[in-house]
């Protein structure tokens, strides 16, 4: 088919690369936005604008919130589906589970529901609820947390729950940025050579193609183990071998291990109530502290609640490097006797945790968490340059037919790269605008990124022309820089917490949100004033007024 | 020595192992414009390899090992990228470095 | 780039050798490693994940094998046979395990 390897390999980078790309910018600038999902969550929810707090104690505050949690609302719908009889009033409590790390100011409270009749034995649902650690009290269930409740599911399912389609395509697209990788490496001969080749002022095509280059190489192992580790991340989704075919093998491994650590799979249908869970969590802080590892509680989790063989586990809160380590302690949850204290990992568990480790980040280094929303906007100009260069290289080759084809990709490019920004302003913008009493906020607030981004579709098809293909670009890029200050400054006139405030106190979570959206806010404007520049020097060079070529194509090429 | 001054000195030898990389390569010695027309290739790649393995155990320094790799595993790419665009618009920056490292005999001689 | 365009027919045969049958390929091979594993001893976690960590390296040589490789006989032949044969084996030995 292909006359050389290599243009084999040309083939497979552009194609995959065009077609995924826009799959691949929405996870990379989700992806990006999520390392700092905690801080946009602060953002978004004012009433959680307060510092991070040590775990609060399990038997005053958090026992008599667990009592009260009920399943979330659409899961109990949903369930309705599953099961083959009519549901009970109350369902049976499974387990609890409360989860803190050390930039979330807020808990999260998490109880699973068993499904009585369910066709699927181990099927169950969930109940939720934020809590403010200082007093117990709940956060108000309209308070979308835009970072962690929003732009990180987007970033790895697309909000696309039907038959985990959005995970697939994701899945999909992982892959194919993998093949791009590993095609662009092939078919850049002088990789090394040009490692540091960028040249701005040369033509367009060849500034936007080093660039695109740039991007690519100096993160490549960025970009190559971060799509690679979010497919192992969600293996079980894509080779799902232990609830299909190795289903038996899967379970015998369950049973042995569980009479192993002595931590019963079941519940054994006596009831007995919870020992003083606050000495266990006091034991295990104890334990660590002896093993040199002393720290906070990350994650509590109680199982077979109410029952003779409940458990309590305690696991520390990772922050000092990168594998994704617990030192899990385990309790008998009747008497509070300790059970086991996890061993260290073995060989492949451990590679396996640094691997999912450095791609979910736990850990405590904002310099290191800088760096990767760096490296997430890096892959977002890589894959930005590489439509850029590809719709200037059609445009050439088919100025005189006029292809609707290329219009199509040149539509989907501006509103993928620069209307996800501006959608992603509107929200912001919509957060601080929304009355909080409003029902359904969360449902307003995220229509009107969905509609917005569709709108920007919407406005780049129709403001293209083929005289000026760069209009769209320099439109949605200046809205982009207004939606932004508009956001900054209505987070200063809702909230009180203006730019000069929040770093005053040393608030860095919120006062670091505002200084990246007029970070963003400058980058888009001057975007929008190159662009400009070129497409006018363009105009003049077309009208003959300067010869062809010159403008911008002077100097070193 | 506080961290974020380790950590700041990592990032500068990285930048300047990175530029020694970037000027033994014949195009951007030549655009640092640096003395001689070649340079000398073998000492510039030596002085950047070492220079990033200073930026590498300064980080180990701060850091728990899987942390400090993948600290100075992305502080190369900003590395890299600064030296990039120094190369870009001002690549007179990079020429007390070219000449420093340079070989006299041969820009003598040249 | 190449002014010969691929046609089509055998761009999506390349595409679903690749995507489809890579998929199916590697399937088998999780299947079949993961058993081999417990064969000789190891946990079905541990296996589990090693396996998985091959894996989607396995998987992106093939996708890129699919477009390098000069005879569609032969992608096919090797993917679809491969598939079919691992994963037949793995049924067959988790069958005589449990």
């Amino acid at each position: 088919m292909f006359a050389t390897f290599r243009l084999g390999m040309t083939w497979l980078h552009t194609w995959f690369g065009l077609v995924l790309g826009f799959v691949l910018m929405v996870v990379f600038f989700f992806g990006a936005l999520s390392v700092f999902d905690r801080e946009i969550d602060r953002w978004s929810v004012p009433a959680s604008r307060f510092e991070p707090q040590p775990l609060p104690s399990f038997d005053r505050l958090l026992a008599p919130v667990f009592e009260r949690i009920v399943p979330d609302a659409p899961d109990l719908a949903a369930a309705r589906d599953r099961v083959t009889g009519p549901l009970p009033a109350t369902l049976p409590v499974m387990d609890y589970s409360v989860y803190t790390t050390h930039r979330d100011p807020v808990l999260q409270l998490y109880t699973s529901f068993g499904l009585p009749n369910a066709r699927d034995p181990g099927d169950h649902i969930h109940g939720h609820v934020t809590l403010d650690p200082r007093t117990g009290a709940e956060l108000p269930a309209q308070a979308r947390k835009l970072g962690s409740e929003f732009f990180y599911p987007l970033h790895y399912g697309l909000h696309l729950e039907w038959k985990e389609l959005g995970y697939w395509i994701v899945g999909l697209a992982a892959l194919g940025m993998l093949a791009a990788l590993v095609s662009g490496v092939m078919i850049h001969r002088r990789l090394f050579r040009e490692l540091f080749t960028f040249r701005p002022r040369a033509s367009t095509q060849r500034s936007v193609l080093d660039l695109h280059n740039l991007t690519g190489v100096v993160a490549l192992p960025f970009h190559f183990f971060f799509a690679l580790t979010g497919l192992v991340i969600f293996a079980g989704i894509y080779f799902p071998a232990g609830t299909t075919v190795l289903r038996p093998l899967h379970d015998a491994d369950e049973r042995r291990e569980a009479a192993l650590t002595g931590l019963p799979l079941e519940p054994s249908g006596i009831a007995a109530p919870l020992a003083p869970v606050d000495a266990m969590v006091a034991d295990a802080q104890r334990r660590w502290q002896a093993r040199g590892m002393a720290g906070e509680v990350g994650f509590l989790f109680v199982n077979h609640v109410g029952d003779a063989a409940a458990t309590v586990s305690v696991y520390r809160a990772g922050t000092d490097r990168v594998t994704l380590t617990g030192e899990g302690i385990h309790y008998r949850g009747s008497t509070g006797e300790l059970l086991r204290e996890d061993p260290p990992q073995g060989v492949v568990g451990g590679i396996n945790d640094f691997l999912t480790g450095l791609h979910l980040q736990h850990f405590r280094h904002w310099p290191l968490r800088w760096l990767y929303f760096l490296g997430g906007l890096a892959g977002c100009a890589c894959i930005a340059t590489g439509f850029l260069f590809f719709a200037r290289k059609r445009r050439e080759r088919h100025a005189a037919q006029g292809a609707g084809g290329l219009r199509l990709v040149e539509a989907l490019s501006v509103a993928t790269v620069a209307g996800m920004g501006v959608a992603t302003a509107a929200l912001l913008v919509a957060n601080r605008l929304l009355p909080q009493t409003l029902a359904d906020r969360a449902t307003v607030e995220e229509s009107v990124f969905w509609l917005t981004w569709l709108a920007t579709l919407g406005h780049a098809s129709w403001r293209a022309s083929p005289r000026q293909p760069l209009r769209p670009w320099i439109e949605q890029c200046a809205a982009l820089a207004v939606l932004t200050l508009l956001a900054v400054a209505l987070n200063a006139v809702t909230t009180g917490d203006a730019l000069w405030r929040t770093l005053a106190a040393g608030d860095w979570a919120v006062g670091g949100v505002d200084l990246a959206l007029l970070g963003f806010a400058l980058v888009a404007a001057l975007v929008a004033r190159r662009l400009r520049r070129l497409e006018r020097d363009r105009r003049a060079s077309v009208a003959g007024a300067l010869p062809k070529g010159f403008a911008g194509d002077a100097g070193r090429a | 020595m506080p961290d974020a001054l380790l950590l700041t000195l990592a990032l500068g030898a990285s930048c300047a192992g990175q530029a020694c990389l970037a000027l033994s390569l014949e195009s951007h010695w030549r655009q640092a414009g640096a003395p001689g027309r070649r340079p000398p290739a073998v000492r510039m790649r030596a002085t950047g390899a070492g220079l990033l393995v200073v930026a590498l155990m300064l980080c180990l320094a701060v850091n728990h090992p899987s942390i400090a790799a993948l600290v100075w595993i992305m502080m190369n790419a900003v590395a890299a990228t600064s030296v990039a665009a120094t190369l870009a618009w001002r690549p007179a920056w990079l020429r007390a470095p070219g000449r420093l490292l340079a070989d006299r005999r041969r820009a003598e001689g040249v | 780039m190449s002014s010969v365009r691929p046609d089509v027919s055998q761009v999506l045969a390349r595409l679903a050798a690749g995507v489809v049958g890579g998929w199916a390929f590697t399937w088998g091979f999780v299947t079949l490693g993961i058993v081999a594993l417990v064969a000789v001893g190891m946990s079905y976690h541990d296996a589990e994940l090693l396996v998985y960590l091959l894996a989607f390296l396995l998987y992106l040589a093939l996708l890129c094998w699919a477009f390098a490789v000069r005879s569609l006989a032969r992608l096919w032949l090797t993917i679809g046979g491969g598939a079919a044969l691992m994963s037949g084996a793995a049924w067959l030995a988790a069958g005589a395990m449990a």
